[in-house]
């Protein structure tokens, strides 16, 4: 053999390649995937922030908002800020499940707003259907599939994702556990034990990922959902969505901020965790959109409601609801808005700006 | 010949010391080395290539592609030659007894040849020392000119002088018609008239005519004018490795090449292929007729003579064309037709050998490729510059380390050393290779010009017109990114990085090219 190879130095020449490529297939990939292990868990591991400081001091608040420009652009985020005279610390940004490039963690987002001291609230949507590879197409049942580990690959890759991050992340995935728009809710036959399972399975690889700056928001829809809890160790913060539609649809009609919190956070209230309100927002169907915010930072602001320590506004001008029909859930467009919150957020908690106001800063 | 000036001119040899040339052989431990290291070099390569080509970072096909190639060129050739290294062996290594074989009485005839207007302080030592060569059959000096005082210089050394006015085929042609007409020695030994032979040049190369099939003998050509500047030195670099560990590997191959400065040749080789080849890369041409005809060769790492290598860019840039045209000539016309007539190793070294100058396409893409992704906003790549640089950086390390090994069988200690010099001039070299190769590919004539033998220090703003070219767009696209871009990207920052890399190494050609009009500036000489 070695005399074949020594008088023909061709053959000795593509057998070496062939065979050190072997190698680096078989041994150099396994060598760098263990360097890779090793690296994560003694080092990138131990860089993270754990999430626990995201919560703000007793009596204070984390002010934060979506827009459509959020993540990329914050210049309009600021000039509310501004006019609100209110140090921003929660930016709200909403990704599908998927294997494309849009599908991954935006870590790059997430890189920017660290460097201008605002925390990302990601509301994780697990849409099955938007994988090239093995998506489940019937969204019945389908939260199913979840919990027995068929989309682990890609959780991990997220979980990996936000602990090079380091700085903590609110995570929201499968929010509105019984909206039927949404194919992981229980009107599509996710029933709560499903639901469950499927949480603390994504929770779990978290932690096995070593993602402690991950904090996660579990968010009902109504009442029901309490059915869907998972349990006080699998979740750090429980997420309500408050929005009056108005007169927009037929026999609807025009309900104020407090009455719908109150429905909304009394069946949550025994739960005992923090409370961040991540998604605010009326229209102008009915009544007038100054008075309803005046009337949501008042009630904010007078002591009934310890359990929210958080608020993020959802400020979307062109809203496609369901019906197909835009919405304007504009929150910043009325200059009356601003003006007449701005003298109450103190009140409600909100952080000023100016000497002092780091005291409670999430990062 | 020459102006009467120049008479009185001595040619400078500038020896370099030859207490600290080397004359290297490869023992079995430093071939083990070279091996484990090669093969972790194919690791690092491989490292690369699967993050260039299945990370996630692939944009339009074309540009990827064409950015592949121009990525990859450099690479893939440093691959080949690492094999080549591999087989690196002095003659004596390849013999069972370890001893050089007896000269047996072999004497040899030794042709130069000379073209109006070179300096008669050259011939004049050139043929002293040919004139004192150990066994010499016949000296002869093939002149282009007829100039009487080389006719008065050659009969005091007793060297024949042969009228070689109006014979085709420049230097071949008149060493064919020598062989035809006068020299009838069995050995022959073509020697440039810059390059002054060692008194015992024929008595080291002779006996390794013991075999009766091997065709000629090649030594190292080594140059005594490469301290003068930095382009004297950058073109001698150039040889260095070629001369040390690539003729070395192809001596283990058994198809060390012929060059054309002081190769000795068995007649009966040159008279089976028709003689001297004549075209302009007539050396390698010679080879490959040799070669294919069944020859074999040898490689001496010795130096038996000295030389000059070009001292500006102007020579040097002429020198280059001629070579890459002549090379690349011969990739489409020659090598197809001897192909089939080649052993397999000679098939892949002459494929390998003459598509050498097509790294002028790869090298033009290199430096185009980031001015039009930038200026235009389009995408080969998008991949992080760290992630680049990180993936990049193993094969770069190894590839150093390969070189500095290699640097083991150069043959002078002054030859070691980090090569900025050669990969400075190779960069600034790519159009003229560019230039090289389509000529080749389009069969265009380059006239055959002898290499001057002076430097100049004139100004040539056309020759580096292209250089600034590159140099001011690379610099306006670099600009405006920041002007044009909403948001800096990873791909665009690998752009930026490339064009960025592509002016500065371009610079010191592009100032070199214009300096004779600032003539306040000092010449950047090399420190010895």
């Amino acid at each position: 053999m070695i005399r074949v190879l020594r008088r023909s130095p061709i053959v000795s020449g593509i057998v070496g390649l062939v065979v050190l490529a072997a190698f680096y297939e078989v041994a150099v990939k396994a060598a760098a995937r263990l360097v890779g292990e090793i690296w994560y868990r003694q080092v990138e591991c131990r860089l993270v922030d754990d999430h626990a400081s995201l919560v703000p001091p007793r009596g204070n608040r984390l002010w934060g908002m979506y827009r459509p420009e959020i993540p990329w652009n914050y210049q309009r985020y600021y000039t509310i800020a501004d006019s609100l005279d209110i140090v921003p610390s929660l930016l709200s940004w909403y990704q599908a499940w998927g294997d494309g490039p849009d599908h991954e963690f935006k870590t790059d987002a997430v890189e920017k707003s660290t460097k201008a001291g605002l925390v990302s609230m990601v509301t994780w949507e697990p849409w099955l259907s938007a994988f090239h590879h093995g998506a489940v197409l019937d969204p019945e049942s389908c939260m199913v599939h979840v919990a027995r580990g068929e989309f682990d690959p890609y959780i991990r890759s997220w979980a990996r994702a936000v602990v090079r991050s380091r700085e903590p992340v609110l995570v929201r995935p499968m929010h509105e556990l019984g909206n039927p728009w949404y194919g992981w809710s229980s009107p599509h036959g996710n029933s709560p034990r499903i639901q469950i399972e499927a949480w603390r399975h994504i929770v779990a690889l978290f932690r096995e990922e070593g993602a402690r700056n991950a904090a996660f928001v579990w968010t009902p829809y109504d009442a029901l959902d309490t059915l869907a809890w998972p349990g006080r160790e699998w979740v750090d913060w429980i997420g309500l969505d408050i929005f009056n539609y108005g007169t927009m649809v037929p026999g609807g009609q025009w309900v104020d901020f407090k009455t719908l919190l109150d429905h909304q956070l009394e069946p949550v209230k025994q739960f005992g965790k923090p409370v961040i309100l991540a998604e605010v927002g009326t229209t102008g169907f009915g009544g007038d959109r100054t008075d309803w915010w005046r009337d949501a930072f008042l009630a904010l602001g007078n002591g009934s409601y310890p359990e929210v320590r958080a608020v993020v506004i959802f400020d979307n001008p062109a809203c496609i609801n369901s019906t197909g029909i835009p919405v304007d859930w504009g929150f910043s467009r009325a200059q009356g808005v601003l003006k007449t919150l701005r003298p109450l957020l103190g009140q409600a908690g909100f952080r000023r700006p100016g000497p002092g106001a780091e005291s409670f800063s999430p990062i | 010949m020459g102006s009467s000036d120049d008479s009185s001119a001595t040619i400078r040899v500038r020896h370099a010391g030859r207490q600290r040339e080397i004359e290297p052989r490869v023992p079995w431990r430093e071939r083990v080395e070279m091996l484990l290291l090669a093969a972790l070099g194919v690791q690092a390569f491989l490292f690369f290539s699967e993050y260039w080509f299945f990370s996630t970072s692939r944009r339009s096909p074309i540009l990827f592609w064409l950015l592949t190639l121009a990525v990859f060129w450099n690479p893939l050739r440093n691959l080949y030659n690492w094999w080549v290294y591999l087989w690196a062996s002095h003659p004596l290594d390849l013999r069972r007894d370890g001893k050089e074989p007896p000269l047996g009485g072999r004497i040899a005839d030794v042709l130069t040849t000379a073209m109006p207007g070179e300096p008669y302080p050259m011939f004049e030592a050139t043929l002293e020392a040919v004139s004192r060569l150990e066994h010499l059959n016949k000296a002869y000096l093939l002149d282009g000119g007829d100039d009487p005082a080389l006719r008065e210089l050659c009969e005091r050394l007793g060297v024949e002088h042969l009228d070689c006015r109006g014979v085709k085929g420049a230097k071949a042609g008149k060493v064919n018609l020598c062989l035809r007409e006068r020299s009838r020695a069995e050995f022959v030994l073509v020697i440039d008239p810059d390059h002054i032979p060692r008194p015992d040049f024929l008595t080291r190369t002779l006996p390794w005519f013991e075999d009766p099939e091997t065709g000629f003998v090649q030594v190292v050509q080594a140059y005594h004018n490469l301290r003068e500047n930095w382009v004297a030195w950058g073109a001698a670099e150039q040889t260095f490795g070629f001369y040390g560990s690539t003729q070395m590997g192809l001596n283990g191959l058994g198809i060390p090449t012929a060059i054309g400065a002081n190769c000795t040749f068995r007649r009966a080789a040159l008279d089976s292929i028709g003689g001297h080849a004549e075209h302009l890369a007539e050396d390698a041409l010679t080879s490959m007729r040799l070669h294919a005809e069944g020859w074999n060769s040898t490689y001496l790492p010795w130096r038996g003579s000295e030389g000059l290598v070009p001292t500006d860019l102007g020579t040097y840039w002429k020198q280059q064309l001629k070579w890459a045209t002549g090379m690349s000539y011969l990739m489409f016309a020659e090598v197809p037709k001897l192909f089939r007539r080649f052993d397999p190793v000679a098939r892949l070294h002459y494929v390998a050998s003459s598509t050498y100058y097509l790294g002028g396409v790869a090298q033009a893409l290199n430096l185009v490729l980031p001015i039009v992704c930038l200026l235009f906003q389009v995408y080969g790549v998008e991949m992080p510059l760290s992630g680049f640089l990180v993936h990049l950086a193993p094969y770069v390390l190894v590839s150093a380390l390969m070189h500095a090994i290699a640097q083991r069988w150069y043959t002078h200690r002054e030859e070691k050393g980090i090569p900025w010099r050669s990969m400075l001039l190779e960069r600034a070299t790519w159009h003229v290779h560019l230039l090289g190769f389509v000529f080749g590919a389009i069969g265009r004539k380059v006239p055959y010009l002898p290499t001057p033998k002076e430097g100049s220090d004139k100004p040539i703003p056309w020759l580096v017109a292209p250089h600034w070219a590159i140099i001011l767009l690379s610099v306006l696209a670099i600009l405006w990114v920041p002007v044009h871009y909403q948001r800096i990207d990873d791909g665009t920052w690998l752009m930026v990085f490339f064009a960025g890399l592509n002016s500065l190494l371009l610079l010191p050609a592009a100032w070199l090219g214009i300096r004779g009009w600032f003539p306040g500036f000092p010449s950047v000489e090399v420190a010895s």
